[in-house]
């Protein structure tokens, strides 16, 4: 692969600066921006300009990651010319008529399985139910198939995330686009580093993502109580008590976090399912348990890809988790390169979701407050 | 700087200046160190918020948890049964003072919560230890089994058992066992079954045993063809002594009565069936003072009569209730299956009908259904009367038939054969009246009657001068089992002077098929008195030829139905042969009776018969014409005096 990478800030423009040459072999051109950063035409215009038989993916965040460098209100582009990996890609967009199960199904339908390894999705981050458009993807891909990817952010605003390939960035969408060919290697892993504290509670009221009652009572009157002061700030800090969700017969959990809260009928949109019946605690960060978090999730895709130092790295880490570390946010990714190695390209953005296995070779699942990483190497 | 942190504040004026100014190259990295100082206040004071409210979430749980054991403890308390929780590994978890007062556990095994040490404890006070102890090991097997059983203690205790998996959201963690006394119960059970088919008052079968057995004894009628009789017994009058002495009193009386009814009829049980339990009679008590008697096989309907007599008879003497005396007679009803009814509601309502008929006839009374039945009772019941009187009265007189030696023609015996001169009906033959005199026992003092007048009368022939003949007489089944009868003989024989030679008692085949002591021993006396016996009506019975070498017999005579037939019947014929050959075997006399025509004669003659009896030669005759007969036999005179010879002399 031959990676380059680009930052646009307001104050000082493109760095590096764009030459004026066109580079034609580029296939991939991978973007992450702020919302209103994404939405000024001229920036993309120009992109596209300079690669243009490249495909163009991605979206809107809570933070841009670029190296080691976590920016705000920045425009992060990587362009990647690969060997021999092939790329075919689609976008769907949520509608009345088309939920996101459907989403997923459809997306999966549109790409071609032959020689298919792993897909890349980059979804809508407030009107999406990421457990149903992993379920519509996981089921028409093949189990080989491997899924990653995240949620677009909207920083810590919850208003509105735009997402595109090839397109131009729009609201409600869901991209997603698959990577070919036999020499493409591949690892990945999610991992969180959040502790569960006090009393399991039951999920007595919920439909879906959404959540209305856990033990008989209001869960937003819950949150509001923990929260106190800050309860002023939801749904941005109710990112600060994610819950963990264990079903009925499972011991494994899932983390969840809001994504809006409704005063009509006091209940709070998660990012996935939160079913009835599940019991849920309330979860708490430790800065350190989170870093660690971090670099236990690239220490295990590093020795999934095969422990070699990959070319390209995605970090997709939760907006939650950069809440939490504030001005120490750098440091799970900092951690990350002490692991994957100076040459690696990192780019990626703060999420309002992940999607990722647990570990290599298990099946995809939604994921919040987490870091995930996609390793992925031609060489 | 604005909200500078309270920490910043003071390090800066401790580090660096009073004034606390920053440079302003600095202001941004100090700006960057206050918002870190006041991210982490508010990122603490969350955690402590957090914890306080976790804190008492704790407690509030907690206390809902106390709140929850106390009630739990209350309720395992308060049932009556006894609870037990055991884990998986037999520790025992939980469990209530009805528990350990049940099986008596001592504190020291419930304070070591060791469930096995409490099962080898308990086990021996079970009636069944190995199938208590190999039930719970099968449950510590299958922890996910519920079971039931109900345990015998060995004190008579009796104990139901339940037991359940203890589940925590669907895991099964130990086991439930719940025991639960149900001996009062069981015995509450029993009591009603009682209550259900035995009156309260008198212990005896109410009306729905007696319906039940009534429907088995049909069942057993039916099928074996036999005879069986409801008898309704109802008390007359009882109304008034309920009104006169009261209720408690009246339910004594019944008592009482009942009393008295159930002790006859054990008697009767006991005389008539003792080998056949389930032809025992049932007194039962309907209800009121209304009784029934079911007698579940009979012969013939004068079984039921009988009984019924019996039971008026009973109510002659008073009853004797706190000091009073007071008698009371019952009217009584009596149905017939099969010919009143063949199912239960239609006898029991045929009884009745036929309890109300013998009140109207004036109570103190017994009535059948059947009007047929009530005429037969009515006559017998006035034949046994009139018997009664005419023996009183001498309405009696003996007939003679003559036996004949049927080689010499000559006169050898007189059979004496008794006749009954009733007032209104005239002249009544022995088969009339023997069989009620019998049943009656009326038989005694007419057999003895017999006995005397034959033996006076042939003694009164001999001293007529005619030449000596022995006289028969037939001897009743009833009267050979009195005990005293050989010295009855012996006595007549006395008192009328004949010499025992000059008598012969015929006995039936029958009476002498009783192979008792009994028999043996009356007859070896009636031998050594030197009397003669002879077998009557022979052939009809079942002898074994074995047998009949043992009795010390004379004679025997041959049943007149093979004597009818001869000519006609080979049959017949042959039997006569063998008959002979048998008496000649043996050493016996033969006599054939019934002999009518001279072809009958001439066989008999040619068979070697000894004797011969019979219409052909002379029918029964009285005693004035027997002595015609025997002057016309041997031209004898005879002493005028001796003809005026009384004969009835009871």
């Amino acid at each position: 692969m031959k990676i380059d990478q680009k930052i646009w800030t307001a104050e000082k423009g493109w760095a590096p600066a764009f030459s004026g040459e066109k580079d034609e072999s580029v296939q991939l051109v991978l973007f992450f921006g702020s919302t209103q950063i994404i939405k000024q035409a001229m920036l993309c215009h120009e992109v596209k300009e300079t690669y243009p038989n490249a495909h163009f993916c991605g979206c809107s965040t809570a933070g841009e990651i670029a190296g080691t460098q976590v920016i705000d209100n920045a425009f992060v582009l990587t362009a990647i010319s690969f060997e021999s990996t092939r790329i075919q890609g689609a976008q769907i967009g949520l509608s009345q008529s088309i939920d996101s199960y459907r989403v997923g199904q459809l997306l999966a339908e549109s790409l071609d399985t032959n020689g298919l390894r792993h897909v890349i999705v980059l979804s809508d981050g407030i009107s999406v139910n990421g457990s149903d458009l992993v379920r519509g993807l996981t089921e028409i891909l093949p189990a080989e198939v491997s899924i990653t990817g995240g949620l677009a952010g909207d920083g810590e605003r919850f208003q509105e995330t735009l997402v595109c390939w090839d397109g131009h960035p729009q609201n409600k969408m869901v991209a997603a686009f698959g990577l070919y060919g036999n020499t493409l290697k591949i690892g990945y892993c999610s991992q969180g580093g959040w502790d569960p504290f006090g009393p399991e509670r039951v999920i007595t009221k919920s439909k879906g993502n959404i959540l209305y009652e856990l033990d008989g009572k209001s869960a937003l009157e819950l949150y509001k109580l923990y929260l106190g002061e800050q309860a002023a700030g939801l749904p941005a800090t109710g990112l600060l008590f994610p819950l963990s969700l264990r079903t009925k017969d499972s011991h494994t959990s899932v983390v969840r976090t809001i994504l809006s809260v409704n005063e009509h009928d006091q209940s709070m949109t998660f990012a996935g399912d939160v079913p009835a019946g599940s019991y849920a605690r309330l979860m708490k960060a430790n800065l350190d348990r989170l870093i660690d978090g971090a670099v236990g999730a690239a220490a295990k895709s590093y020795e999934a890809i095969g422990s070699f130092s990959p070319e390209l790295a995605i970090l997709i880490s939760c907006v939650g988790r950069k809440m939490i570390l504030k001005q120490r946010t750098e440091e799970e990714i900092e951690g990350i390169r002490d692991i994957l190695g100076e040459k690696t390209v990192m780019t990626g953005f703060y999420s309002y979701g992940e999607l990722s296995p647990f570990h290599q070779g298990g099946p995809c699942a939604l994921h919040n407050q987490t870091m995930s990483i996609t390793l992925l190497s031609e060489k | 700087m604005k909200n500078i942190h309270s920490l910043l504040k003071r390090q800066l004026k401790k580090n660096v200046c009073e004034s606390c100014a920053i440079p302003k190259d600095l202001e941004e990295i100090f700006a960057a160190i206050n918002n870190a100082y006041i991210q982490s206040d508010i990122d603490r004071n969350m955690l402590e918020r957090s914890l306080d409210l976790s804190s008492q979430e704790l407690l509030i749980a907690n206390d809902e948890l106390k709140k929850t054991l106390s009630l739990l403890n209350a309720t395992i308390e308060s049932t009556r049964d006894g609870i037990l929780v055991v884990d998986l590994k037999g520790k025992i978890t939980s469990f209530n003072k009805k528990y350990v007062d049940m099986w008596h556990i001592p504190p020291h095994i419930v304070e070591a919560r060791d469930d096995f040490a409490a099962l080898r404890f308990v086990l021996d006070q079970l009636q069944d230890p190995d199938g208590f102890i190999k039930k719970v090991q099968n449950l510590y097997a299958q922890p996910e089994e519920a079971s039931y059983d109900v345990l015998q203690f060995k004190d008579g205790r009796i104990m139901e058992r339940y037991s359940r998996p203890q589940r925590i959201e669907e895991k099964c963690v130990g086991r439930v066992w719940s025991f639960r006394d149900i001996t009062a119960q069981k015995r509450a059970e029993e009591q009603v079954a009682q209550m259900a088919y035995f009156d309260l008052l008198t212990n005896l079968p109410n009306r729905y045993l007696l319906k039940d057995r009534l429907n088995q004894a049909i069942l057993y009628a039916e099928k074996y063809n036999k005879l069986l009789a409801v008898i309704y017994l109802d008390l007359d009058d009882f109304k008034t002594v309920n009104d006169t002495f009261g209720h408690n009193f009246g339910d004594t009386f019944l008592q009482s009565v009942s009393d008295r009814l159930e002790k006859s009829i054990r008697r009767i049980d006991t005389l008539s069936r003792a080998e056949d339990d389930h032809l025992e009679t049932t007194l039962a008590r309907l209800g009121g003072d209304e009784f029934t008697i079911l007698l579940r096989e009979i012969k013939e309907p004068q079984d039921a009569s009988r009984v019924a007599q019996r039971m008026l008879d009973l109510f002659s003497q008073p009853f004797c209730i706190e000091n009073r005396a007071i008698f009371i007679s019952t009217s009584i009803g009596i149905a017939l299956y099969p010919g009143d009814g063949r199912d239960v509601d239609t006898l029991l309502k045929n009884a009745d009908t036929a309890m109300y008929h013998a009140k109207e006839k004036g109570r103190n009374h017994y009535q059948f259904f059947s009007e047929q039945m009530n005429t037969e009772a009515v006559e017998r019941f006035s034949l046994e009367s009139s018997l009664r009187t005419s023996i009183d009265k001498g309405d009696f007189q003996l007939y003679y038939q003559p036996q004949y030696d049927s080689a010499t023609g000559k006169m050898i015996g007189v059979e004496s054969l008794i006749r009954w001169i009733h007032p209104e009906k005239g002249i009544l033959l022995p088969d009339i009246f023997i069989p009620i005199a019998e049943e009656s026992g009326l038989i005694i003092p007419i057999g003895n009657w017999v006995l005397n007048t034959a033996c006076a009368q042939n003694k009164e022939w001999q001293r007529a001068g005619f030449p000596p003949l022995y006289v028969t007489v037939n001897i009743s089944g009833v009267q050979f089992k009195q005990k005293d009868f050989a010295e009855s003989v012996a006595q007549t024989l006395l008192d009328t002077d004949l010499e025992p030679r000059y008598l012969e008692l015929e006995l039936t085949e029958t009476i002498l098929m009783e192979p008792t002591e009994l028999t043996f021993k009356t007859l070896q006396e009636l031998k050594a008195t030197g009397v003669r016996l002879a077998i009557d009506d022979f052939g009809t019975g079942y002898s074994s030829l074995g047998y009949l070498k043992r009795l010390p017999i004379d004679t025997l005579k041959i049943d007149r139905s093979f004597v009818r037939d001869i000519i006609s019947n080979a049959d017949d014929r042959a039997i006569i042969r063998s008959i002979i050959s048998l008496a000649r075997t043996l050493n016996l006399n033969v006599i054939a009776e019934g002999v009518e025509t001279h072809e009958q004669l001439l066989y008999l003659q040619e068979q070697g018969s000894d004797g011969i009896q019979g219409f052909l030669l002379s029918e029964p005759i009285s005693s004035s014409s027997f002595l015609e007969l025997l002057k016309k036999e041997y031209q004898c005179n005879l002493l005028t005096s001796k003809n005026n010879y009384q004969e009835s002399s009871l």
